[in-house]
């Protein structure tokens, strides 16, 4: 157990890279960063979402942490000892004191063994010997966990969905864990079930003083279960931060879009959240400086454009369309019949007939003409060459305020950019309530 | 129906309902044999679908909104199914009694599915464009060209980029979201008049949803009628004209959704509302759910049931006050009783504030 105040987990800048290899002899030739340079605390008994979409990296993470997947760089502090470190019967130690749940129930449970001897199983495996003390403990943790001693003797495919995740939520606590990493595990379970399912880990949670780290894609389950919030996107934590403040007032753009993208329990409030391009940039490849700023609704604009947002986004837009290559068919030279004209260009990407900062006028024009006479990679040099936001120049660094992290230009005191105040085009955030 | 016209005038609905209806489901009900017996999944189900509009069955797993729709156009594998009884009536055709051959030139041609996982409907081997081209030649002789052109112009309709270049793609090559589109545009290849979506965006992110949210919203504008099922209530909120609400394979609530959400009527609906504040206290609610097969199905973990909700079918619907067009299927509101204990937790229940308190 943690007896001083350092945090139960600890990590710092860990780093877990897949090569990419090529030929016969898989020769490298590249790597994707599924996680590259993430730092967070748990505390003893705290929980602790990470939020992000598919190829976020969170599932890696997660991974890394319980060494299931060898990280890259980087440090993994579990209790004072170093992870990475670790092996035999430290790493066996270790491996009971830190338990995983996985999304798929089924997967995690052998068909020809019965719920008794999967609850059991991990007890054996941990050297404890009498049959007759096991039958106990399993029988104890079953009923804890809402299911009952006759259930013992029943094999998997008699429970539904919800009922396995209470076993195996029934099989992690049966070692004594100090931390569960739980990776999507109500996503398979859904309205009251995984309503219920969620209670349950959280009682247990505090019951036994566990720390949670918990994968999720669905942010407004996070927000219903966990103390902090971890944000990822392409491998990096963007905002960090208690889950309260993080969700209601949400301050890196990415999050704002995430919980813009969830809709509204109102009917009347049907709006969406909409990146500037829906394209998830390849993560052997992220862009450079923020990496999200290829999609990013409050890119900053180049140092001393005076520009409104509404124009400047207008700008955005069509620069990072074009280069995401999600240009509309409306404009391709090579699906068009008749010949292309500066006034569909104008309307499609809904760019003015001339801008209130006349200095981009003459870039948007001699895109837009490269466009015309079918020259995409020339409309994208025309533009991007001219066009450049200080946010694809550096990386942003984690700014701390207020207790919330971010990584975003926007919140750098050093930086052009100020931050904007958040809406989300709704007057309240869609998955607040009361 | 124009976008302003969403929330539906019901006294209109009512009177032209014989013009305007497309499909009329009466007393469905398809049980499931297994070695354990017979399930009654959809055990005595009826509602109506208008011409334009989207309607969404909401429910958990195992409520039946899938074999609901699987038997419309009997989709539905039989054995282990069967579809005991009921009358699927689309567009004036039977659809339980024709031919399995007429079954077919409907489906696929006027009423189209698409399913949660896009991967039941692209075969990996091929091309997504020879499968949309297939979809298309299926329904209508084309030449090759002009079937080519028109998948073409299907799977930019459905907002994929690039679509000429990626045509020739295979679905592997294709992320979650883009398979979703592209398994949208195979169903949208006769031009349907109906489609029926099953749980379509539970597989893919939050913000890969809001988007196909959006392209089906589109088509729905554009005069598709949709029967969308889904557990969520939030994309309930963001998409349907009307609500269905299913629970223990049978209708427990309807009405247009504006009404549903403000006051939601049945104990189960308030229950499925509740869900989505915090965490659930886990008050008892036992693990496993025994459901009832007679009588009100949900009246084992309703707190107000009586005597009366035991017995027969699901209790019939009744008019909750003050709309005529949103029902519950649950004693309290019939005629005898006075359904406003339930109604008060409909208050507390409730997504979202009605427009009285709203200033």
């Amino acid at each position: 157990m943690t007896e001083n105040n350092e945090p139960l987990l600890s990590v710092r800048d860990l780093k877990t890279y897949y090569p990419i290899t090529e030929g016969l002899l898989r020769r490298q030739v590249g790597s994707v960063k599924a996680v590259d340079g993430i730092s967070f605390d748990v505390e003893a008994g705290e929980t602790l979402g990470i939020v992000g979409e598919s190829g976020s990296g969170k599932t890696t993470a997660a991974h890394s942490i319980l060494r299931l997947v060898e990280p890259t760089e980087g440090q993994i502090i579990f209790d004072g000892q170093a992870v990475t470190d670790l092996s035999g019967k430290d790493l066996r130690n270790f491996r009971r004191r830190a338990q995983l749940i996985v999304q798929d129930p089924n997967e995690a449970f052998s068909p020809r063994m019965t719920i008794g001897e999967a609850v059991a199983e991990p007890l054996k495996l941990h050297g404890l010997s009498d049959q007759q003390r096991r039958r106990e403990i399993v029988e104890d943790i079953l009923e804890r966990v809402g299911l009952s001693v006759e259930d013992v003797n029943r094999f998997p495919h008699e429970f539904s969905g919800g009922e396995k995740q209470r076993i195996a939520i029934a099989r992690a606590l049966v070692l004594n864990p100090d931390l569960i990493i739980a990776d999507e595990p109500t996503s398979a379970l859904d309205g009251r079930v995984q309503s219920d399912v969620l209670g349950l880990l959280d009682r247990i949670r505090r019951e036994f003083n566990i720390a949670v780290v918990f994968i999720s894609h669905d942010i407004d389950v996070v927000r219903r279960f966990c103390d902090h919030i971890s944000v990822m996107y392409l491998g990096e934590i963007v905002e960090q931060g208690p889950v309260d403040e993080v969700i209601s007032n949400p301050s890196h753009p990415y999050t704002r879009v995430l919980i813009g993208s969830v809709p509204s329990l109102d009917p009347e409030d049907r709006s969406l959240a909409k990146p500037l391009t829906d394209t998830i940039p390849d993560p052997s490849d992220p862009p450079t400086g923020c990496r999200f700023h290829t999609r990013c609704p409050e890119v900053i604009p180049p140092e001393g454009y005076n520009i409104s947002h509404e124009q400047w986004q207008l700008l955005a837009r069509f620069r990072f369309t074009l280069e995401a290559g999600e240009l509309p068919e409306e404009v391709d030279i090579d699906l068009i019949d008749e010949p292309l004209d500066e006034a569909m260009v104008r309307s499609v990407f809904g760019l003015p007939e001339s801008f209130s900062y006349g200095a981009v006028d003459a870039t948007v024009s001699s895109a837009i003409e490269a466009l015309i006479s079918g020259d995409l990679d020339g409309a994208i040099d025309a533009i991007s060459e001219e066009i450049v936001t200080p946010c694809e120049q550096t990386s942003p660094a984690m700014i701390e305020q207020d207790g919330i992290s971010v990584a975003c230009h926007r919140y750098d005191p050093a930086k052009a950019g100020s931050p904007l105040s958040w809406t989300g085009g709704r007057t309240t955030s869609p998955i607040e309530h009361d | 129906m124009s976008a302003e016209n969403q929330w539906k005038n019901t006294d209109l609905v009512d009177e032209s309902t014989s013009e305007t209806t497309l499909l009329e489901v009466e007393d469905l009900m398809t049980h499931i044999h297994t070695e354990r017996g017979t399930v009654r999944a959809v055990d005595g189900v009826s509602f109506d679908i208008n011409r334009g509009e989207t309607v969404c069955i909401v429910g958990e797993s195992g409520s039946g909104k899938s074999v609901t729709c699987e038997s419309l156009t009997r989709i539905i594998s039989q054995p282990p199914a069967e579809i005991k009884q009921g009358r699927v009536t689309f567009d004036g055709t039977q659809l339980l009694d024709i031919s399995e051959k007429e079954i077919r030139s409907i489906r696929g041609n006027r009423i189209a599915h698409v399913f949660q996982n896009p991967q039941s409907a692209l075969d990996p081997v091929y091309t997504i464009g020879k499968q949309v081209v297939e979809a298309i030649t299926i329904h209508e002789e084309l030449e090759e060209d002009d079937a080519r052109q028109r998948a073409i112009d299907l799977l930019r309709k459905v907002g994929i980029s690039r679509a000429h270049e990626r045509i020739d793609e295979y679905p592997h090559e294709f992320s979650g979201g883009m398979q979703q589109r592209a398994a949208i545009a195979i169903a949208l290849a006769a031009d349907p008049e109906l489609l029926i979506a099953d749980e379509p965006t539970t597989a893919v992110d939050v913000t890969v949803q809001a988007r196909l949210i959006e392209l089906l919203r589109g088509l729905s504008n554009a005069g598709m009628s949709m029967l969308w099922i889904t557990h969520d209530l939030r994309v309930v909120a963001a998409i349907a004209d009307r609500v269905i609400v299913m629970y223990g394979g049978t209708i427990v609530e309807e009405g247009p959704i504006k009404e549903v959400f403000t006051k939601p009527a049945h104990p189960y609906t308030q229950a499925l509302f509740e869900s989505y504040h915090g965490l659930a206290d886990d008050s008892g609610r036992p693990a496993r759910e025994h459901i009832p097969g007679d009588g009100c199905r949900f009246r084992g973990q309703c707190r107000f049931a009586v005597d009366e909700c035991a017995g027969g079918n699901q209790p019939a619907f009744a008019s909750v006050p003050d709309s005529s067009a949103h029902q519950a299927a649950c004693v309290y509101y019939h005629n005898d009783r006075d359904p406003t204990q339930i109604l008060e937790e409909a208050t507390d229940a409730r997504p979202i504030a009605p427009e009285v308190s709203d200033d």
